[in-house]
């Protein structure tokens, strides 16, 4: 080979490598997009729990049949808003069972129910003001809790006309909009997602931000498959539990999963795409398209009925088996072809220790 | 005498991609839980000189081994929230008994034999009623469920018998958790972590210490005791912000922090395991999350080291210290040291 061919191929190999790779900064590039985002999702969670809260205390102030269909309704839009968001669990909402306060879920035994019947019929409960939910059960501070205040069953629906439970609706939905606004700033504040993500004040190294970020959006996904509907559904119809799933009451369960969903589409599209090294695109492309099967059959999920009789329904019972497989095949994605791809470091005592 | 087969092959009969560590060793002194690259959950037996003598493929995902006082048998315990308990005889080595948790309980991962060996002691969870217990088995009797005993707290850990071999120290870890909802934690923001001390004769609850109040968050998990009697404790933050990670006690005080909060950043939140090195004087703390093995020493609490192993986790007690890491190391952090083609899980014993 000659001098100048031995040049000519180096330098195309080196042309063929840096193509193949992605821009030094897309990493950075796609940790402010996802910062940027979440940012958006927080500030339309903290609006629309205003919302709710206007609501609410119109509801209270006049409890009229109109008020409490506005009242749902708008709480249609926070479960929504709330499923943008519930795919994090790191960073200000994990301060402080700030996750929890927001959204008690799972509550096995029902706990939040006892707890909240317990408190309707105590005449002391009109006492309560938002902050005093604080130190009270989690189980009593959030979105289950609102959701069975403005959705249980007609005995509690009448305790709306003057009696406690809008006593509790309205602290409750006042402390939801606390909860959210300080989330919303203490996002802002932070100024990017390595520092969102801190937990002791030392900023995260870029690649661990990242990691955190696909093993976020992988527990989510394994959430909404294992715990959300598997657990709920049972092996068929006759076995079933819906009611352990969240918003189950207000039958916005499989509502909430497609916000996420839905939310994850977004997050893990384009943008994310850039990061990866171009023989690894596929793995994003293989991301997408089942995310694309589960919202397809969400979509037909939500539009078959209340939660509870789409449970009960052989069809649509194994349209929720049917669900799940894309839901996991998604999840092995994120959680690990795609950190595989990226080299970033999968610790297996550190992941998923005891 | 082991068998090339038995290496090769599982307890449960499928195949172990291992063959190249397959040398017929009789001599086990390591006893950890691993998985393989297949994603198979196993039990791997290691001679003294750190070769591979065996390996056995679990049920599901073993957590950590309870070695008998004759050596001649071992008990790797799933972890949660498992329902079964595999049952080595070592002499050969082999699987012998799968054991299967009661009705109602799981397992926690964590057993200890009793002194004289007639019992094995599991922690296990009463999840409807959201209590741990400890199970007694009768060893004799093929490891027969003779009876529980409450734990006075909820989410329980490790339990070690303790020096005097009438007390066991119990890490009620105070996380609440449902086979309903694998793993999920379920009452995080109530959780009420404690160290119970029972007697062994019949389970009476003798003490019990409760985790600082000023940190609600803090689940104490693993346990160690040092020769003067003193149990050291390794715990875990559930909440972000800095907490102190590692304590000692005796009974009658209150929970004393070995490592501040501040020294404890670096451990991200998470211990792993703990264990006492006889030989350097020191209790040793291995946090995965942070990468990091710390070394404090035993009368002063002081912080000798602080080395930086990836994925560490595995620590061992006694004499010969081993740690284990996720990416395979087994090593003394000295000067010996072997690389396996597998991942060591959370514990591992030297025996």
């Amino acid at each position: 080979m000659t001098r100048a061919l031995r040049i000519s191929v180096v330098t195309t190999l080196a042309s063929v490598l840096i193509a193949c790779a992605p821009p030094p900064d897309s990493r950075d590039e796609f940790l402010a997009f996802v910062y940027r985002e979440v940012g958006g999702a927080y500030e339309h969670f903290a609006a629309t729990a205003a919302t709710q809260q206007a609501a609410i205390g119109a509801l209270c102030e006049s409890p009229t049949d109109a008020n409490l269909a506005t009242a749902r309704e708008r709480f249609v839009g926070l479960a929504r808003a709330w499923g943008r968001v519930e795919w994090l669990r790191l960073g200000p909402v994990a301060h402080d069972h700030r996750y929890d306060r927001l959204f008690y879920w799972p509550d096995r035994g029902g706990r939040g129910r006892r707890q909240l019947i317990e408190l309707i019929a105590d005449t002391d409960a009109r006492a309560i003001e938002a902050t005093d939910l604080k130190e009270k059960s989690v189980a009593l501070q959030g979105m289950p809790a609102l959701e069975y205040l403005l959705f249980a069953d007609e005995p509690t629906q009448a305790a709306y006309r003057g009696q406690n439970a809008c006593a509790l609706a309205k602290p409750v939905s006042d402390w939801i909009t606390v909860v959210s606004s300080d989330v919303r700033s203490d996002w802002q504040s932070a100024g990017d997602l390595q520092q969102a993500f801190s937990r002791s004040g030392d900023p995260l190294e870029r690649d661990q931000a990242l990691a955190a970020v696909l093993e976020a959006g992988s527990a989510a996904l394994r959430s909404h498959a294992d715990l959300k509907i598997k657990a709920a559904i049972g092996t068929n119809p006759a076995a079933a539990r819906p009611g352990i799933a969240p918003l189950a009451l207000s039958g916005l369960t499989i509502e909430m999963i497609d916000a996420s969903v839905q939310e994850l589409a977004r997050l893990f599209g384009m943008q994310f795409q850039a990061v990866l090294p171009e023989d690894s695109r596929y793995a994003g492309d293989a991301l997408q398209r089942e995310l694309r099967l589960v919202r397809a059959q969400l979509d037909t999920l939500r539009n078959a009925g209340d939660w509870q009789a789409v449970v009960r329904d052989e069809q649509q019972h194994g349209r929720l088996v049917y669900v799940q497989i894309p839901m996991t095949s998604a999840r092995q994605q994120l959680g690990e072809t795609l950190p595989a791809a990226l080299g970033l470091a999968q610790s297996f005592n550190a992941a998923d220790g005891d | 005498m082991l068998r090339r087969r038995d290496l090769l092959i599982g307890a449960t009969g499928a195949a172990l991609p291992f063959a190249s560590y397959a040398t017929a060793r009789s001599t086990v002194s390591v006893i950890g839980c691993c998985r393989f690259t297949n994603g198979a959950y196993a039990v791997a037996l290691v001679d003294p000189l750190l070769r591979l003598a065996a390996a056995f493929e679990l049920p599901e995902r073993g957590h950590a081994i309870a070695v008998a006082p004759a050596g001649d048998k071992a008990v790797v315990i799933a972890r949660r929230p498992g329902r079964t308990a595999s049952v080595i005889d070592l002499r050969e080595p082999r699987i012998v008994a799968t054991l299967h948790s009661a009705a109602g309980r799981h397992f926690f991962g964590h057993g200890f034999f009793s002194a004289d060996g007639e019992r094995f002691f599991a922690t296990e969870n009463d999840y409807d009623n959201a209590v741990g217990t400890i199970g007694v088995y009768d060893v004799a009797a093929g490891f027969r469920r003779t009876t529980e005993w409450s734990t006075g707290g909820v989410g329980t850990h490790e339990a070690m018998l303790l020096r005097d071999q009438r007390t066991m120290a119990v890490a009620n870890g105070g996380i609440e958790t449902h086979p309903d909802f694998p793993r999920e934690k379920l009452n995080l923001a109530s959780m009420r972590s404690s160290v119970a001390y029972l007697s062994v004769d019949n389970g009476e609850l003798l003490d019990v210490v409760e985790r600082p109040a000023a940190f609600p968050s803090l689940s104490l998990r693993h346990l160690t005791q040092t020769n003067d009697g003193a149990v050291w404790i390794g715990a875990q933050h559930e909440d972000t912000g800095p907490a102190p990670l590692v304590f000692r006690h005796r009974r009658g005080e209150a929970l004393a922090p070995v490592l501040s909060a501040e020294a404890s950043a670096e451990l991200k939140g998470y211990v792993g395991d703990i264990g006492l090195d006889s030989r350097t004087g020191t209790v040793v703390v291995s946090s995965p999350r942070g990468n990091r093995l710390v070394h404090l020493d035993v009368v002063s609490g002081a912080q000798i080291s602080s080395v930086a192993l990836n994925d560490v986790c595995g620590v061992s007690e006694g004499d010969r210290l081993l740690v284990s890491t996720g990416d395979g190391l087994l090593s003394d952090v000295r000067r010996e040291q072997r690389r396996f083609d597998f991942s060591w899980d959370n514990h591992l014993v030297v025996f």
